[in-house]
């Protein structure tokens, strides 16, 4: 009994940080950026972009498109383009200490992580870890509904809310993806959201590039939406802390086990990985922001 | 099939960025030589293996000698957003890849650049022969260089 309401206490303490790391975040952002517009269910790739003074932007590039094909706005005569470059715009002041982290991950990748996701997949098929991954991404909907709805997207948070509660309920819990060939009657863009990517839709920067051990590339916004993340994924409140995180562990290993040869190409093919996998992870949220 | 598809002189051209402009022609000739072995080892290699995956065009553009084109590579477990800028010479060519927001091109910029700020234009060119050497050894990429 007495456990029971400690556990309740527990839970209710972490709730209310993680309320009060996001009224401080949100307050933050207000102030920083008092003129972003957050109206609509348009992202913000058309929003004013801050203009980088790097060295990669003086290449004035004459890209027609941007990366997802969106025609870029032309320059009236006279008025020099300057195109904004989500890499080169994010600042990386902590590089050595960043390098050593990157260090550290790769590492852990190809001396723990690899191994045990290429013996696991030797003993589990391909197809019953594709529904592993669907129950963890079916659980994970707590975050991705929060981050719709606080993008004022209720449509798609509608959609993600349907989707969870057919595939927990008609996909065995969530092992397979009854929904996933379901289209809405009108596009609602992606609903792969999560906080860090909800602080950007409101028109934060990346603030500066940090590298993570464990969890790997990250900036100072994502890690504030990483924080927020925790308290709304189910895994962070099983009881006691190392269920937690042998079950997020688990998870993790499952995914690898899927993924294995993407991060082994790109190191091969880069010339300086390090930089690589920062502009790689910049350009990849930068386009979730606007999905 | 990859020497038809791919414009290499564009693509490095526009990998190189700034640093383009300042490599003499021999050293444009051999940076282009290097950077396009070493995207065919590794990139061009993985594209081809594609073969399986269902690939389905969702839109095309085309403004003047350049276009745009959207596909999308159906993988086992997601769809994965796959695009390719073009440019036209005698027929159409490949110059930039951009997979899930990330351009193959501008991934390349960002390292090359850091590297040309600091070493002259032969040392980058000679690193790249270098990790192509050390992929020919058939070294673990465990211990690649980099």
């Amino acid at each position: 009994m007495t456990q029971e309401k400690a556990a309740r206490m527990h839970i209710l303490t972490r709730s209310l940080l993680a309320t009060l790391a996001l009224t401080l975040f949100c307050s933050a952002a207000a102030l920083a950026a008092p003129e972003t517009p957050v109206s609509g269910d348009k992202p913000a790739s058309v929003a004013p972009k801050p203009v980088a003074s790097s060295m990669l932007l003086a290449y004035g590039d004459v890209d027609i498109w941007d990366e997802t094909g969106q025609i870029i706005k032309k320059p009236a005569a006279g008025e020099k383009m300057t195109q904004s470059d989500i890499a080169a715009e994010t600042p990386d002041p902590l590089e050595g200490w960043n390098r050593m982290w990157f260090g550290f991950n790769d590492k852990l990748y190809f001396w723990a992580l690899k191994p045990v996701a290429q013996g696991y997949s030797a003993v589990l098929p391909e197809r019953p870890r594709i529904w592993v991954n669907n129950f963890f991404h079916n659980l994970m909907f707590p975050v991705r509904f929060v981050s719709l709805v606080l993008q004022g997207k209720p449509s798609a948070a509608a959609v993600e809310t349907s989707r969870f509660i057919g595939n927990t309920a008609f996909g065995l819990g969530g092992f397979a993806d009854v929904t996933a060939d379901n289209k809405p009657f009108k596009p609602i863009g992606s609903t792969e959201k999560d906080l860090g990517l909800t602080f950007g839709y409101w028109g934060a920067g990346n603030g500066l590039y940090l590298v993570w051990p464990f969890i790997g590339p990250s900036s100072g916004r994502d890690t504030l939406g990483y924080a927020g993340d925790y308290f709304l994924t189910p895994a962070s409140y099983i009881h006691p802390w190392y269920w937690s995180i042998a079950t997020k562990g688990y998870d993790k290993i499952n995914e690898v086990s899927l993924r294995i040869g993407d991060y082994e190409t790109l190191k091969e093919a880069s010339v300086d990985p390090y930089d690589a996998v920062r502009d790689a992870y910049l350009r990849n949220r930068y386009k979730k922001i606007n999905d | 099939m990859a020497d038809g598809f791919f414009d290499w002189r564009e693509l490095s051209r526009r990998a190189a960025a700034e640093g383009w402009a300042k490599f003499s022609p021999k050293q444009q000739d051999d940076f282009v030589t290097a950077f396009s072995e070493l995207l065919q080892k590794t990139y061009i290699r993985k594209l081809e293996k594609y073969n399986n995956e269902k690939v389905t065009y969702l839109k095309e553009q085309i403004e003047a000698d350049k276009a745009f084109i959207n596909t999308q590579v159906t993988m086992k477990d997601k769809a994965i957003p796959i695009n390719y800028i073009m440019i036209k010479h005698d027929k159409w060519m490949v110059y930039d890849v951009v997979v899930e927001g990330v351009s193959l091109v501008k991934n390349y910029r960002t390292q090359f650049a850091k590297i040309l700020s600091r070493e002259a234009p032969d040392a980058l060119i000679q690193r790249i022969k270098d990790k192509i050497k050390s992929l020919d050894e058939g070294k673990n990429v465990d211990d690649v260089a980099g």
